[in-house]
């Protein structure tokens, strides 16, 4: 199914409900993927397929200011328990085909960057290029934003680049055509239809709530408590003694 | 049992990890801490069984001491032997002294009975020279050790040998290197490195890995089908040739 079927369909059920909203064809287009977003984490949950997995077969590896290797991950990636959102990384090298593809040979294990530290306590879980790991820093390093995996164990050799595998979700500033297809099931698509027509149905209400007609609105107690406010004794006063 | 098969440790992996449903390695622990565990298992295996025998062979140190290497524990046989390493023509056993110490190196030592029974003055234990010059033929060579600390001490007589052989019990490969693992053991390491997983997850998540742990702990430890006790008595058993010449032999021995 194509965003262009989906937009429009969802446009028309928009115009038809809410005529003066003016929903706009790129509102539509961004709320599709957002749920899409969503409906995609639900649904590899469920499945554990590889139906959002892509693979990226050259990832060209960076060194930091640290000397530590790192590469920029490639497209957004699914946020699952585990690191699980990157499939695989291995080393961009078939070393010997009759084995097995490079990534069932050797690859490159998932840790969190708390517990690499950890690593180093057993010779058996040590990093070394036999035995690599990654870990990810997706928010900021010194103030600047990164979306970066770091190898581990690859201090003593240089490599170019790595091939990896991701579990990735749409992002909506690439979607030039709208005439490409929706990375989901087609039997998701009444889903997603279904959820985009209530996030849109809440974002239309949302504006009526915050109107300042003028009016007021405050509560009965409120006004009451208010106007006894001012009927209140003065605390000021001195009381007479009788 | 004596085997020569092995079985690989990605052998070992696929099923373990496929029990414990973590076949990616991302449940929190990495594939090296499986390794870890199959090489613990080993390591208790081969300290319970001694079913792991290495040979070392040496030149006769001039300090009269050797260190046992490392991974190894339980001296079983030494030997001095004429000849070279590959070839050796006359061999010597060498017998265990008690309290026999020469812990910094040489001939010198300190031992409650002297070889020589110069500790005559004793009134506990007196005329030990008198007494065993005249039996046995005590006053030849004798060729003895002990050991303190890790160190094998020789006697001084021992030097009148160029070399030493030395059997030891080993606990498995040294940390670091992949484990060598005897077919006959295979359901004993699975067992244990799946108990020992479920035992890791139980402070995780307790409630749903206790009962995992228990089934485990049950299936490695039971005392009559326990995959340990099994391991335990397949390795201390004989092969069939052995019983049989010992049969032929204990048969025959009074009927002669």
């Amino acid at each position: 199914m194509t965003y262009r079927y989906v937009v429009y369909d969802l446009q028309k059920s928009f115009n038809s409900t809410f005529d003066d909203a003016h929903t706009t064809l790129p509102q539509i287009l961004y709320w599709v993927t957002v749920i899409a977003n969503k409906l995609m984490v639900q649904q590899n949950l469920v499945t554990n397929s590889d139906l959002f997995t892509s693979v990226f077969n050259s990832v060209e590896v960076f060194t930091d200011e640290n000397g530590r290797s790192y590469i920029d991950l490639p497209t957004q990636i699914m946020d699952l328990p585990n690191n699980s959102g990157i499939v695989y990384i291995t080393y961009n090298l078939e070393t010997c085909k009759c084995e097995g593809p490079a990534f069932a040979q050797k690859w490159f294990q998932g840790v969190n960057l708390g517990a690499v530290q950890h690593l180093y306590l057993d010779e058996y879980t040590k990093p070394s290029t036999n035995n690599p790991y990654f870990y990810r820093i997706a928010h900021s390093i010194d103030g600047v934003n990164v979306n970066r995996i770091y190898l581990l164990g690859l201090e003593c050799i240089e490599i170019e680049d790595v091939e990896i595998a991701i579990k990735s979700t749409i992002d909506p500033s690439n979607i030039c055509d709208l005439d490409a297809e929706i990375p989901l099931p087609n039997e998701l698509i009444q889903d997603l239809m279904t959820q985009v027509l209530q996030l849109g149905k809440f974002v239309t209400l949302m504006p009526a709530d915050i109107t300042n007609t003028g009016a007021d609105e405050r509560s009965t107690n409120e006004a009451q408590y208010s106007a006894k406010n001012t009927t209140l004794p003065d605390a000021s006063s001195t009381p007479t003694n009788q | 049992m004596n085997s020569n098969d092995f079985v690989s440790i990605e052998h070992l992996l696929a099923e373990i990890s496929s029990t414990v449903n973590d076949m990616e390695f991302k449940r929190g622990f990495p594939k090296g801490w499986y390794i870890s565990r199959i090489q613990d298992a080993i390591q208790e295996l081969s300290i319970d069984t001694y079913w792991l025998k290495i040979q070392e062979d040496y030149e006769f140190p001039k300090g009269f001491q050797i260190k046992m290497p490392e991974n190894t524990f339980n001296l079983r046989e030494i030997y001095l032997y004429t000849g070279t390493i590959c070839n050796p023509i006359k061999s010597q056993v060498v017998y265990w002294k008690r309290l026999f110490n020469n812990n910094y190196s040489g001939d010198g030592y300190t031992a409650k009975v002297k070889d020589d029974g110069s500790n005559s003055a004793d009134i506990f234990q007196p005329n030990q020279s008198l007494r065993s010059s005249n039996n046995h033929n005590f006053g030849k060579a004798k060729y003895y050790y002990n050991v303190i600390n890790g160190v094998i001490m020789f006697s001084k007589d021992c030097a009148a040998f160029p070399y030493v052989r030395i059997m030891f019990n080993g606990m498995g490969v040294p940390n670091g290197e992949l484990p060598i693992v005897p077919r006959f053991f295979e359901r004993a390491v699975v067992d244990y490195v799946e108990e020992k997983f479920y035992n890791a997850m139980k402070s995780r998540d307790p409630r749903t890995y206790r009962a995992l742990w228990t089934d485990a702990y049950q299936k490695l430890n039971d005392l009559v089908n326990g995959s340990w006790n099994k391991a335990r008595k397949r390795v201390k058993s004989m092969d069939s040739a052995e019983k049989e010449s010992m049969e032929e032999y204990i048969s025959s021995m009074y009927h002669k």
